[in-house]
Formats: C-alpha cells, structure tokens, sequence
C-alpha cells in the first residue's frame, strides 16, 4: 500500500529493525497497567479505548522512544487523552444543554467506575470532591503505587514538586475524609483484649 | 495509633476500583494489531470503532436481531438516567463556598470558560489577573488551559457570614513552560479572593503577584518566541511584552507554540 503513513512505517522499520521487537516486549509488559491506570479514572469501555490510543502512539513514536521509564510515559500519554477526552464530553454537553436538551455533567460520562463496597462509594466521592491535580497525585501515589519521581514524570514537574503535591493532597484527603472514618482502627489485638472498634 | 493521614491513604487503598491489573487481561488484544497499520485495521481505531464495524458476512436476521437488542438496551439507559438524575436532584446537599470556590479553580484549571461562567452570579464583581468581566474571565480560562496553567489553592480562610462567605485563598501556580523548565509551582505570594453567595460567586478578585514568576518562565516563553516566530509575537501579546490576547484565534497559536516550546526545551535538556 502506497501512502505517507505506510512510507513512516518503513522509514522506522530501517532506522530501528528492532521496534517491532521492542513495542511487542512493552505491550506485553504494560498493557495491563495502563489499562488499569485508565479503568481507575474512566469507564470501563472507555478505558480499553484509551489504553489502546496510548499503545498507537506508542507505536508511532518507537523511534524517538526512550525505554528507560516507559509506565510512566504510558501513563502521562494516557492521561493527556483522558483529559482530551473529558473537554471533549464538556464541550457536548454543553452543547446539548444549549441546544435544550437534557444536560449531563460532563465527568458523568467517564468517571464510571466500580464499586464494590458502601465505604468506598464514600471514599471515592469524598476523592471526587479533591481539585483534579489532588486527586491525579494521589491515584499515582496510592492506586499506581509510583514513587515520587515516576509521579514527576507522569505529572511533568520535579521530585520535589510532586512530593509536596503528594503531601498536601495526603493532608486535603484527611481532612475531607476524618467526618467518615475512624480516628483509628482497631487492631485484632486490641479487639482480643476488649478493645472497642 | 495511627495518624489521620495513613487511616486516609490506607481507606482510598481500599477503594481501588482495580486492585489487580491482571483481572483485566480479558480485553487484551495481540500487540499485531499495532504493528500491521493498514486502513481496515488502523492502530488509532478504538475497539468502540471496530464495534461499529462488525465483519461482513452477517445475516440479516442476526442483524435485526442485533438492531432490536441495541434498541432496547438504549431504552434502559434512557430510563435509568432519567431515574439516576431525578434522585440525583433529591439529594443533593448544598454546596459549601469551599466546594464551590475548589470547583471554580477546577474550571479554571481544566480551561473551561463555559462552566467557569456558569458558575459566577448575574453581574459578577471580576476584577484583577487580566480579567474585568465574567467574559475576559472565561476567554483568559481557555488560554490558560491552552497553555497548561494550573493553579492550586494553598491555603483558604472563610469569613464570618451566612447570606454571603468570603473565601481568601492563597495559591501556587505553574505552566507547561514552567513544568517543562524543571520549575516548580511557584507561590509569589498571589492570592484569590471570592465572595459566595447561594452556591454561586458573586465576587472573584485576584491579586496576582508575579515577581518570581515572571523573569524565570514568562521572559524565558516570549523570549523564545521572539526569537523564533516573531511574526506570530503582535497575534498572541497586545504589547509585545506583557498583556496576552486570549481569544480564539490567539489560544489557538499560545497553545502551538506551547507544545513547540516543550518539545524543544525537553529535547534539550
């Protein structure tokens, strides 16, 4: 097949024989956290769509892809197309909602995620209530598990930017959260020995 | 025992809606699917395109029957939104003035000048940042969004009052040029005062210092484009230094030079 985009894969194919190689190695080894980052944030469907638009382009940059933290760079790319995604779905609704019709929030149609517990319905709402930059730091921190300097890249600051980020994201989730929750939970020592939750 | 803190983190680890990646691994395709890039099978194509492009080769009577089943589950999701909004709307707790002035930054932050203004009272007060008018503020929002400007509220202080609260909050801000200088969030000491009233903003003032800001990322971002695109310098700045023009012609332009920007300065470093 003729065609700029066919002349690029070829193009790629001689400067990197081994990007075939490489994408395959990566693809096997993140596909499924990225898809899971995404299935965090979106729905379902949405979030194997994401995934796969992440993986494209990916694909189209192998060239100029440096491998050495590739998860990270998946998810800052996933993120940008969430984010793409959302203003997207605000625009619409908007739209919609000008044109008469019956107006959805826009993050309706992507926050959809399951939840398998009362508590966490609650949890997850008092996240939801966070700015979007409180709740990203702490997903990556506490869903991903990245170390800060991962969190710096995904976010596009420093170590020490994201690690205060994280600090007062932790201490806004506290505060919000200390009218739901225990003021400690009880070990099953304590239970054992006539401890009250 | 342990602190507010870890009992939160540890509560929002229990709510991870995917605690475990491989429970996915259903959906995942072969990773050919990326290597062939052919127009039938395009990369970019999400599974939600290839849904709507089924194999030919169907039968008819698979096909209505295929149509009748979408119908219906459309009729459920019609009727369960209609339920979903209606107890939505019963119980609804009011928003407080940190709600509503987090939700405004959020706005702000996500460059969406249309729910910005929703968000503000008839004959708003605006005043200070560039911005005069609920209009300029929605325009400016757009370009800070094409321009990656987020801003985090530090530190809020509500006054007294029941009808009308006023929120006094400091801030941090940084750009994608900032971000992509290694920059941190910079607070020079700016601060965002609102006035909220029955869930809207009825005052918006900004007192934005720029003394740090300014010489370490703005200088650095129009010095670039001085130097390389100085015929777009009158399309984006009203003065050649200082004032930017948001409308959407010019936001468009800010946010080509912006990835330019990044790209060039990420590639150097």
């Amino acid at each position: 097949m003729a065609g700029p985009y066919r002349g690029r894969e070829t193009w790629r194919g001689l400067m990197d024989p081994n990007a075939n190689e490489r994408f395959t190695r990566l693809y096997a080894a993140h596909y499924l956290a990225v898809l899971a980052y995404c299935a965090r944030r979106v729905s379902r469907s949405e979030a194997e769509d994401i995934t796969n638009e992440a993986f494209a382009v990916l694909w189209r940059k192998m060239d100029q892809f440096d491998p050495e933290s590739p998860l990270p760079w998946l998810y800052r790319v996933a993120l940008g197309l969430i984010k793409n995604r959302r203003r997207a779905t605000r625009r619409t609704a908007a739209l919609v909602s000008k044109l008469g019709g019956m107006g959805k929030r826009a993050d309706d149609a992507v926050d959809v995620v399951v939840v398998r517990r009362e508590r966490d319905r609650e949890v997850l709402g008092v996240l939801g209530r966070l700015s979007n930059s409180d709740q990203e730091v702490l997903r990556l921190s506490i869903w991903e598990e990245l170390p800060a300097a991962d969190i710096g890249l995904v976010l596009g600051c420093s170590t020490s930017a994201a690690e205060q980020r994280l600090h007062r994201a932790k201490k806004r989730l506290a505060q919000k959260l200390s009218p739901i929750l225990p003021r400690s939970a009880p070990s099953p020592q304590s239970l054992e020995e006539g401890g009250r939750p | 025992m342990k602190s507010s803190v870890d009992i939160a983190v540890e509560a929002m680890r229990q709510s991870n809606p995917v605690p475990d990646p491989a429970s996915l691994a259903d959906v995942m395709m072969r990773p050919e699917v990326f290597l062939t890039t052919t127009k039938e099978t395009s990369p970019a194509m999400s599974t939600t395109q290839q849904a709507t492009h089924p194999p030919t080769g169907e039968t008819p009577h698979r096909r209505r029957n295929l149509t009748a089943l979408v119908a219906a589950f459309a009729v459920v999701l019609v009727v369960g939104a209609i339920i979903a909004l209606l107890t939505a709307t019963q119980t609804q707790e009011p928003a407080t003035p940190a709600d509503v002035t987090q939700a405004f930054i959020d706005a702000r932050n996500a460059g969406d000048g249309e729910s910005l203004s929703a968000m503000l009272s008839e004959g708003a007060f605006i005043y200070g940042g560039g911005a005069d008018s609920s209009a300029t503020l929605a325009s400016q929002a757009e370009w800070f969004g094409a321009v990656g400007w987020e801003w985090t509220l530090v530190d809020c202080e509500e006054g007294p009052g029941s009808a009308e609260t006023q929120v006094h909050c400091s801030y941090a801000h940084d750009n994608a040029w900032s971000r992509a200088l290694g920059i941190e969030q910079i607070n020079d000491g700016g601060a965002f005062t609102f006035v909220v009233a029955d869930g809207t903003i009825k005052s918006f003032v900004h007192d934005w210092q720029q003394t740090t800001f300014s010489p370490a990322v703005w200088a650095v971002f129009v010095t670039w484009v001085r130097d390389n695109h100085i015929e777009q310098l009158p399309v984006i700045l009203s003065d050649e230094c200082c004032t930017a023009i948001t409308t959407a012609e010019a936001n468009a332009v800010w946010q080509e030079l912006t990835v330019e920007f990044v790209a060039e300065v990420e590639a150097s470093s």
